[in-house]
């Protein structure tokens, strides 16, 4: 496993050195993967120049987040900086280049104030910075105060008070597919060929309130054709998409006719249908969306996590084959007397479902989430762009469940070893199920699920004292509700680092115990000299192994002790997510053993210095910045001791969690 | 080191001309909640907002609603609480396959891709400036086309020329493509295309039928994915 995590922000900060850039994100809310990316590129700038930049990013990104209709949709948007650092200040023209990163040039195309960046410098510098996100929207702000810009694939701008409007305008084309509202004769001779007939979104060829796009939005005391004056009333304005005549728009005059207006509402509607379409309305379910199979006795407990407003999630509507099995209630919302208008309701228990087979027999069936966006800001969704739902295809089998049920667990997480030395840890099995697990053994497994490339051997234990009893590699049984324990060991021949190993259980009458990463694995490092080889364990607050994390944005508390029983050296301690991302801030200190407060500053990662059986003790904060379902197998932090290159020698982990 | 520009869509969020798909949904709601025809359907169409569907029969006494309507219909019901019962209609899940087209030039070629390349799309409508779109037909055995893909071109740059009073000036429009650079895009369709078409309508002007063709490419097997 690549553990690349600190937390999100840390996984968004790297520097290439090569390229010197960096990726910074400015306002975070999320995952990538779910949400409307927004970048803004420095072209232009030194290094000694970049906190120019940086303010200039700000302007750029407050611009949108604090405008209609963007403001409400804060939580669905992340905004980052790319600094990229140019070798020479400001911007080229036609005549005079300048070494710039992005090659932007001012009056590009033979056109004075058309600002052109290099789209394919553009592109490889954002794969380059973050190759796996979806940068939605796409801006580049060079480094001159002369006025001029430009649209497209990426927007260019300059640091001209009046740039703001002009891209906002741009991205009413770029992002929402919004046409232009004003009139340009020479264009309009030249329609429909040169720019296509009206896009129906907020221009139409349709000149009558029925046949309106924007009918809904017409309040019945508006006349048809319509010559108010007044901003922002919506009817049909005659003139637009170049043409005065034969096309009609939604208002007197949005910001896709003139600069520094409002967007008005048929435009703002359409930009909330793209939020949506961009941004699923659900950031995560567990399991996957898609088929599951249970047996006739089995359960299955099924959460969506819904994307939230303004810090409130939406309520979830769950349904079996169509019929309503749990649903947002006024309790839900926390205000019996107010329930939102919105569609938005937190429940602590609304984004969880359990489908019990028994209660629906056997066969085929279909649960679905489902939510809806219910703003005022839309009136037509016509594609129901707002409404989203997750469903998975459950099938109850004619079967029952195994009669033995197991599950693995691994202490210590971490260790380093040298010279192939083998790397032992205790494993726990556990059957949850209702009859003796039969006929058991341990297998190691990669990440892969396949048999690892270590020598691996194992030995049972006396539980109470953890002295190894008994031959190699036993076969083995579980008791119903009973626990067995083992020594393992596992030698890799080679130099190996951060190579994730799983202990798997499986018997005559189960299904193997899962791979759960921090849960039943083991992380070896082995290097030809001797390591650090730092044993761990952290203790939560409240419930053994996890982490609750306050829904209200409180901080939560680890405390970590930790011992090296291998050679004295130097390591890093930070915290890690694994391979997900979960809205998180961590920071930790060492701490006085003694009293537990802190000696040191709070850090997102400490140099750290241990002796030979030297222990220290440390404090770890948590602070949830979203909800964070729980899923012990997917959504914990790691407490990683790393060496060079970043090679465990040690560690330990928790499963992390919202609660009320 | 070569450098290309990159889309992916999949059929399903791209496609524009899809097949009518309208299919029966029986809705409940609680028996004698509203008290008039009228009202209930009232709430149905407030809370379709919008998205096409048909009532056929409806009755206040009982709750029971039946209607003709497409997925984003029963999408939209069913994310209303109050509706008690919605009859379900099976997620659209066509057998799809992904290629890539590569557009270099005036040149264009497909391969088959696995599900693992690629990056997000970036899909659009129909509409747009001259170069900012290019449009792909999707047809199948009998060359006919089964849905239209819309892929904003990365290459593409505009210029719209702003009077100090925010006012836009007549006349100061441009537009660009710099197609020296290449372009690929990966495409999830429908098991059943066999070919593409990729056309844009770039250099039209004053053409009515401003379509600028691109290439055609046959499909050979590609990956097929659920």
């Amino acid at each position: 496993m690549i553990r690349a995590l600190t937390a999100l922000t840390a996984l968004l900060c790297w520097t290439p050195a090569a390229l010197a850039q960096t990726l910074v994100p400015i306002h975070l809310t999320g995952d990538p993967d779910t949400r409307i990316n927004y970048v803004i590129m420095a072209d232009g700038f030194t290094a000694g120049e970049m906190d120019a930049f940086r303010t200039a990013a700000d302007t750029f990104s407050n611009l949108l987040l604090g405008a209609s209709p963007y403001v409400r949709y804060a939580d669905y948007i992340n905004v980052y900086r790319l600094e990229l650092v140019s070798n020479e200040s400001g911007v080229s023209s036609p005549t005079v280049p300048v070494d710039t990163a992005l090659r932007s040039v001012l009056g590009c195309f033979g056109t004075d104030r058309l600002l052109c960046g290099d789209n394919a410098l553009g592109s490889a510098a954002l794969l380059a910075a973050a190759p796996d996100i979806n940068f939605h929207i796409r801006l580049i702000v060079a480094n001159t105060q002369t006025y001029g810009g430009g649209g497209g694939f990426f927007a260019t701008t300059t640091l001209h008070p009046a740039a703001g409007s002009v891209f906002e305008h741009e991205i009413g084309h770029s992002f929402a597919s919004l046409n232009d509202e004003y009139e340009d004769a020479a264009i309009c001779a030249q329609q429909p060929g040169r720019y296509g007939p009206p896009g129906e979104i907020n221009t139409s060829a349709q000149s009558t309130r029925g046949a309106s796009p924007w009918s809904l939005w017409i309040d019945a005391a508006t006349p048809v054709p319509t010559n108010i004056t007044t901003a922002g009333v919506p009817g049909m304005y005659e003139g637009g998409h170049y043409c005065s005549t034969g096309v009609w728009r939604p208002t007197i005059d949005s910001l896709m006719r003139s600069l520094n207006r409002p967007m008005d509402q048929i435009n703002s509607e359409q930009f909330v249908r793209v939020f949506h379409r961009t941004a699923p309305g659900f950031d995560s379910v567990n399991p996957p969306a898609g088929p599951v199979t249970l047996p006739r006795d089995g359960r299955i407990r099924l959460s969506a996590i819904p994307k939230t407003i303004t810090g409130t999630a939406f309520g979830i509507t769950w349904r079996v084959n169509g019929q309503v099995v749990q649903a947002p209630t006024a309790n839900d919302s926390g205000d019996v007397s107010a329930p939102s208008a919105d569609g938005i309701g937190f429940m602590a228990d609304g984004t969880r479902f359990t489908f019990h087979a028994a209660n629906f027999g056997v066969g085929q069936h279909t649960v679905t989430a489902s939510l809806r966006d219910a703003t005022a800001l839309v009136r037509n969704d016509p594609a129901s762009d707002l409404a989203h739902e997750r469903s998975w295809t459950i099938t109850v089998q004619d079967r029952t469940t195994p009669d033995a049920r197991l599950a693995a667990a691994v202490l210590p997480y971490a260790r380093s070893v040298s010279g192939g030395a083998a790397a032992t840890a205790f494993a726990t099995i556990v059957n949850s199920g209702t009859a003796t697990a039969t006929n058991c053994a341990l297998t190691l497994r990669n990440t892969a699920g396949n048999v690892s490339a270590a020598t691996f051997s194992y030995r049972a234990t006396d539980p109470a004292t953890n002295t190894p009893t008994g031959p190699n590699n036993p076969t083995f049984t579980v008791a119903p509700s009973g626990l067995a324990t083992f020594v393992f060991s596992a030698a890799f021949a080679g130099n190996v680092a951060n190579s994730e190993n799983f202990i798997v259980a499986d018997c005559d009458n189960s299904d193997p115990s899962v791979r759960g990463a921090g849960v039943n694995s083991a992380l070896i490092s082995n290097s030809a000299a001797a390591t650090p080889d730092i044993v761990s364990i952290a203790a939560t607050l409240a419930s053994p192994g996890i982490s609750d994390l306050p829904s209200n944005g409180g901080r939560t508390a680890l405390a970590l002790s930790a011992v090296n029983i291998g050679a004295a050296g130097t390591v890093t301690l930070r915290a890690d997510l694994g391979p997900v991302s979960l809205p998180l801030e961590i920071d930790i200190c060492e701490t006085n053993p003694a009293t537990g407060a802190c000696i040191g500053p709070r850090q997102s990662q400490l140099p750290v210095t241990f002796a030979t059986n030297e222990v220290k003790t440390f404090a770890v904060r948590l602070r949830a910045r979203g909800p964070i379902q729980f899923a012990p197998e997917r959504y914990r932090v790691f407490l990683l001791f790393q060496g060079g290159a970043s090679a465990s020698r040690g560690g330990t982990s928790v499963a992390v969690r919202t609660v009320e | 080191m070569e450098i290309r520009f990159f889309a992916v869509i999949s059929a399903l969020a791209g496609m524009t001309a899809t097949l009518a798909h309208a299919d029966p949904v029986h809705v409940q709601v609680a028996p004698n909640s509203f008290d008039s025809e009228a009202a209930l359907e009232s709430h149905i169409r407030n809370t379709l907002r919008g998205a096409e569907a048909t009532i056929i029969a409806i009755d206040p006494v009982t709750g029971s609603v039946d209607l003709d309507a497409g997925d984003a219909a029963a999408r939209a019901l069913r994310a209303d609480p109050s509706i008690l019962n919605v009859g379900f209609i099976s997620p659209v899940s066509p057998r799809l396959r992904r290629v890539m087209i590569e557009i270099n030039g005036r040149e264009v070629t497909a391969n088959t891709v696995s599900r693992e390349e690629g990056l997000d799309a970036t899909v659009s409508g129909p509409t747009g400036w001259p170069g900012e779109v290019l449009a792909i037909e999707a047809l199948d055995a009998r060359g006919e086309v089964a849905s239209t893909y819309f892929v904003r071109d990365p290459r593409f740059v505009r210029y719209e020329g702003w009077a100090a009073d925010g006012s836009h000036i007549a006349g100061s429009n441009a537009a660009f493509v710099d197609e020296t650079v290449p372009f690929d895009i990966i495409l999830e369709l429908p098991a059943e295309v066999e070919s593409l078409r990729v056309f844009d309508r770039l250099d039209a002007a004053n053409d009515a039928n401003p379509r600028r063709d691109l290439g055609r490419v046959e499909i050979s097997d590609g990956e097929t994915v659920q």
